[in-house]
């Protein structure tokens, strides 16, 4: 793996029909990084994850890989060094998992597309780190959704990228697998790789990563440790719910008043 | 050394479409003894001198039967390639050429380069003509669908429905201003069939469909990245629209190709990768290389039906890949439904 860059985005603004999905949001991510990305439905998370990959370009701002604008660099050369982790994992086709896991090599072959030692290793590993090497020959529609989700992050292991930009990795995983996950992606950070993970469950925010980064409706609100993010007031508005320092997690939720929600 | 399964279905496929190809040509109207076929075919490979064969047989054979059956060959992979590049690009596994329009677009194409004259005065005109045709529709329908913001599959599927109607309509409008003792001529665009191709067909359809189905083998990566949705191609580093562009511009040259020497043979796109897909799984390699014989036997086994039907019913090849075609876009269609819900 190549040492990842520094990845940078300046005032990033997207629009797309008139409405306004990300607003002014800048941020950087270090090398070696873990970062979580916090926000209610709609917030803009997925837009932001897309924008930071280099799917889309952005309507006004601009994304550093490193010394280069990402809209310059073409699509095969983005997904060597970011490998993005859509959020949609079924497929109206039946691949095997192995195939499919092997398409993360893409960015690194050739022009005929042959396949060496070091490309089936690498996707071997990739299997084994999420714990499906054993279900490797099986067809995808046989399996559950959650081991599905890790198929797909198995596809973007192999693509060997040193910035992993994950859509909700861990929603459709049960809490066995969800702390899989957390431990895998702090190995990984502690490899170097510079990790943005998208997440629901604040919890896991709070117990696997360092830095979190809370949107609502497009901007992004705050910024920092788990603590002080999951206490702050900028979570309380955009979530509508109060959270406390307390027992168990260290945090306790209180559901809010009805006159909170309404005012939303 | 064991060989995989796909390699084993590829293999039994080239046999079928082998030994089809030789039963076409003993087979027919006028029925040639197997032996006289033999002896033709080995006379005219250059081992040994042969006359005892009637020169009207040596004839159906040499320049009938065997140009129609590999040009039969050849029009099926080509057709059967673009239908599972189509459904993978799309991702879409009811997509195919008859469906989104472009074999619609081609006939359009090579019925106005008949009709204007331009067929007759320029050298490959129908057959360019035919190409663009194919490769305009699908355009449309790709812009059509993509204009509207989020394509979705049956949004596609309906506009290409839409212009294959148009297309359709403009053929018959060619036609009704046509003198009547042309239409014949043009009639053939809208039915399919190989009964009246030679060598010139061959050859003529033969380096486009080659180019084309070639082209779509070197993209196989892409084709598999492709069906599993825009997201994960885009995430794996593969430029979407681009790709997209030069597959319908790689499919319509071979369906292009195929339509200008056979008309409209609706559905085998749709229906040779969908079983083969069963066979092979869904894999783009592996399964373009069975589409490749897999629609040559298909299509080869359909004309071979027609022709012991005809004699009775005037069925043309064209009406019956259709009559198997539709049945099976609805049984697709059910599955379809049923994996989603």
């Amino acid at each position: 793996m190549t040492t990842a860059p520094p990845l940078l985005a300046t005032h990033l603004t997207h629009r797309v029909d008139g409405q306004t999905l990300l607003d002014d949001v800048s941020l950087s991510l270090a090398p070696g990084s873990i970062s979580a990305l916090l926000g209610p439905n709609g917030a803009g998370k997925t837009t932001l994850i897309r924008l930071l990959a280099g799917i889309a370009p952005p309507t006004e701002g601009e994304i550093f890989l490193g010394e280069n604008r990402i809209r310059q660099l073409s699509r095969v050369v983005i997904a060597r060094t970011c490998a993005y982790l859509p959020q949609r994992t079924d497929s109206r086709f039946d691949p095997k998992v192995e195939d499919v896991v092997l398409l993360g090599r893409y960015p690194h072959l050739g022009r005929l597309g042959t396949l060496t030692k070091n490309d089936l290793d690498r996707v071997a590993w990739a299997l084994e780190r999420v714990g499906l090497f054993p279900l490797r020959h099986r067809h995808l529609a046989t399996l559950s959704g959650g081991e599905r989700q890790r198929v797909f992050l198995a596809r973007a292991l192999a693509q060997e990228a040193p910035i992993l930009l994950l859509d909700e990795p861990a929603t459709a995983l049960d809490i066995g697998r969800q702390i899989e996950l957390m431990t895998l992606l702090t190995e990984l950070s502690q490899d170097g790789h510079t990790i943005l993970a998208s997440l629901h469950d604040l919890r896991l925010a709070l117990e696997f990563f360092p830095r979190t980064l809370l949107l609502d409706r497009g901007k992004l609100v705050d910024d920092g440790p788990p603590e002080s993010v999951l206490l702050g007031q900028p979570l309380e508005a955009a979530f509508g719910v109060r959270l406390q320092a307390g027992q168990g997690y260290g945090i306790s939720c209180v559901a809010p008043p009805w006159g909170v929600q309404n005012q939303r | 050394m064991r060989l995989s399964r796909s390699a084993r279905v590829a293999l039994l496929l080239t046999a079928g479409y082998a030994g089809l190809l030789l039963l076409s040509v003993v087979w027919g109207t006028a029925s040639i003894p197997p032996a006289h076929a033999f002896k033709v075919l080995i006379t005219e490979m250059g081992w040994g001198e042969n006359h005892s064969v009637p020169e009207l047989q040596r004839f159906l054979i040499l320049q009938v039967r065997l140009p129609q059956g590999l040009l039969l060959g050849l029009v099926g992979a080509a057709l059967a390639c673009s239908g599972a590049a189509l459904q993978a690009t799309f991702e879409n596994p009811l997509a195919d050429p008859g469906i989104l329009g472009v074999s619609g677009g081609a006939s359009l194409g090579a019925v106005l380069a008949i009709h204007s004259g331009l067929a007759d005065s320029l050298f490959l005109a129908l057959p360019l003509c035919a190409c663009l045709g194919g490769f305009l529709a699908s355009l449309l329908v790709y812009a059509l669908t993509y204009l509207g913001g989020r394509p979705s599959g049956p949004t596609l599927l309906l506009t290409g429905v839409a212009v294959g109607s148009m297309s359709v309509a403009g053929v018959s409008l060619v036609m009704v201003v046509t003198e009547v003792h042309r239409v014949q001529e043009l009639l053939f665009w809208l039915v399919g069939g190989v009964r009246n191709q030679t060598w010139d067909h061959l050859a003529l359809a033969g380096p486009p469909i080659a180019f084309g189905v070639g082209g779509l083998l070197l993209l196989h990566r892409r084709l598999d990245a492709l069906q599993l949705g825009e997201e994960q191609a885009l995430a794996i580093g593969i430029p979407v629209v681009w790709t997209r562009l030069w597959i319908l511009v790689l499919t319509a040259l071979a369906t292009g190709a195929a339509t200008a020497v056979s008309g409209g043979i609706g559905f085998v796109g749709l229906m040779v990768p969908q079983i083969l897909r069963r066979l092979v799984g869904s894999r783009s390699q592996p399964l373009l290389v069975c589409c490749i014989t897999g629609g040559a036997a298909f299509l080869l086994a359909c004309e071979l039906i027609s022709r012991s039907l005809t004699e009775r019913f005037s069925l043309h090849l064209g009406i019956l890949t259709s009559l198997l075609g539709g049945p099976t876009f609805l049984l697709v269609l059910r599955k379809t439904r049923e994996r989603r819900s």
